[in-house]
């Protein structure tokens, strides 16, 4: 409908739509809360799939077999660490999910930026406490 | 009072009178390309970009296009993207931004020229959730459509819109999901949802027309509406509020 | 921009992403608690996981010792089975719907609908055969040692 009434412009391209990151600092924290919100949400469907995968065919072998694959995958230590990402990828996802479900029912619209910093603190705390249960 | 800022603008610029301005260029009929271009200029007291921009136009640069017009944040025509935020030209002083200033073009429109965009694609999101008033019912004869103060008070803010586009360009969904009308028309639409007047017919309808995954929904409170608008007004409130009694009003059937 | 287009469907779907996510919030934090804190993910065993999915007795000996908790079985078995459920259907219609706020792939909306609602189910049907895999008589089908 615009199309036809546009004039001779000029299109900037799909950069500007997907986010201006030449401008990263000046994004505000709702902002911020809204990119590792996808963020960790797109790590953990990707894990998601990953796990049902890993764990199915791993059953599906047998439950020697079983073990085996989770003390494999377990002794290496990037596969703790990374543990540990999906751990703090979750945690604030859980913790931010909390916030935007409190913005859905109206609640603390007006210390969204408070509760975000509080977010990511709680998260950070959660996930050190978390460290040792996942790396010993 | 005249006589005052008259001698404050004829006083020479000191060093730290100066200001420094990058502005994107962009003349259809000349250049393929985008560029951005310096001007360096004497800045006064109370000096806004605005100010700024019509000051290069006159006296460095005529070529340099601008959309302005009531120069006192009334008419919304004048949104720009300085220095990283979506900001009313004649509402942001020189003096509060650290130099040089960036100036573009409303980030996310098609650019006309300069610091020129295309609104339309704007006005047709505007449109889309039918921003007039829409009574059930006639008022008896002679009456006017009388609207209570406490009902007036829901939307004192949401008046106060300009349609400068500023929200819109702000927002990344509105940006990538051209079926979600964005920021500034759902407050609009939270506009006429609110008033009474309207009765309870539209004021269902108004939601039901709202309701998609690329309606109020679409929504992921990010709240950069709410950072650039320069009336104060929060989109995210309105949006959050009309989800939230949607989402009643289905649940509403075990109530 | 074209006009709305109402539906019945979104809001429903939008509540359910809330209800799921804060569902996830505590069925995840167990998955975690369990897995992680508990049992200690290098000491999970297909013994001690059908110990859990069977008779849900949680036996761990990790960073906080000794911790033995039986719950009632059943409980246990609908945590794990709302777990998946909520997982996949939170999972995948976030990620349908950070795919179709894309005005490039909207031309291909149906088809990736449809995708998603078959993969989600190969999902789900997935961790339901895992989970059967967890009691005696499907064991035997896998494991015939």
């Amino acid at each position: 409908m615009s199309q036809d009434r546009r004039v001779d412009s000029y299109d900037r391209g799909r950069i500007e739509d997907v986010g201006r990151w030449k401008d990263w600092a000046k994004h505000k924290p709702g902002m911020w809360a809204f990119y590792l919100h996808r963020f960790t949400g797109l790590v953990l469907s990707f894990y998601l799939v990953m796990h049902l995968t890993v764990l199915g065919t791993g059953f599906w072998l047998g439950h020697t077999e079983y073990t085996e694959i989770i003390h494999g995958l377990e002794s290496l230590f990037i596969v703790k660490l990374l543990e540990v990402g999906l751990f703090a990828a979750f945690v604030f996802h859980a913790l931010n999910g909390v916030r935007i479900v409190m913005f859905d029912m109206t609640i603390g619209l007006d210390v969204q930026e408070q509760l975000f910093y509080l977010s990511i603190a709680l998260s950070f705390a959660v996930v050190m406490v978390g460290v040792p249960f996942f790396l010993l | 009072m005249a006589t005052t800022q008259e001698t404050q603008r004829s006083e020479p610029a000191t060093a730290e009178g100066k200001a420094e301005l990058d502005v994107f260029r962009y003349i259809p009929e000349e250049d393929d390309e985008p560029h951005t271009e310096t001007y360096e200029i004497e800045t006064f007291e109370g000096m806004t970009v605005l100010d700024a921009l019509i000051k290069i136009r006159d006296e460095q640069d005529s070529s340099l296009t601008v959309r302005h017009s009531c120069r006192m944040a009334r008419c919304g025509s004048d949104a720009v993207y300085i220095n990283g935020t979506q900001r009313l030209a004649c509402n942001t002083q020189v003096s509060e931004l650290s130099q040089p200033i960036d100036v573009e073009p409303l980030p996310r429109f098609d650019v006309i020229r300069d610091l020129v965009v295309e609104m339309n694609e704007f006005y047709d999101r505007m449109e889309s959730v039918e921003p007039w008033f829409q009574p059930d019912h006639e008022p008896e004869t002679g009456e006017e459509y009388l609207q209570s103060p406490e009902n007036r008070k829901n939307i004192d803010t949401v008046l106060d819109c300009i349609w400068c586009g500023a929200c819109t360009s702000s927002c990344s969904p509105a940006a990538t999901d051209s079926d979600f009308p964005g920021p500034a028309a759902l407050a609009k639409a939270y506009r006429f949802y609110k008033d009474e007047r309207e009765g309870e017919e539209t004021r269902k309808r108004r939601l039901e027309m709202l309701e998609s995954s690329h309606g109020i929904y679409r929504c992921h409170t990010q709240f950069n509406c709410t950072e650039v608008c320069p009336k104060g007004i929060s989109p995210t409130e309105a949006i959050m509020e009309m989800s939230r009694d949607a989402v009643k009003e289905k649940l509403r059937f075990w109530r | 921009m074209s006009t709305q287009k109402p539906s019945k469907t979104a809001g429903w779907n939008w509540f359910l992403q809330r209800v799921t996510g804060v569902g996830l919030v505590v069925l995840l934090g167990f998955h975690f608690a369990v897995e992680h804190f508990i049992v200690g993910a290098a000491n999970v065993t297909a013994g001690n996981t059908v110990e859990r999915i069977t008779n849900g007795l949680i036996q761990g000996d990790h960073v906080l010792g000794q911790i033995t908790i039986n719950m009632p079985a059943f409980l246990y078995q609908a945590t794990a089975i709302s777990l998946l459920g909520f997982s996949v259907f939170h999972g995948m219609y976030g990620v349908y719907n950070v795919l179709m706020e894309q005005d490039t792939l909207r031309a291909y909306e149906k088809p990736i609908k449809y995708f998603f609602i078959v993969f989600s189910a190969a999902l789900f049907v997935q961790g339901i055969l895992i989970f059967l895999a967890f009691f005696e008589p499907f064991w035997q089908v896998y494991d015939p040692r």
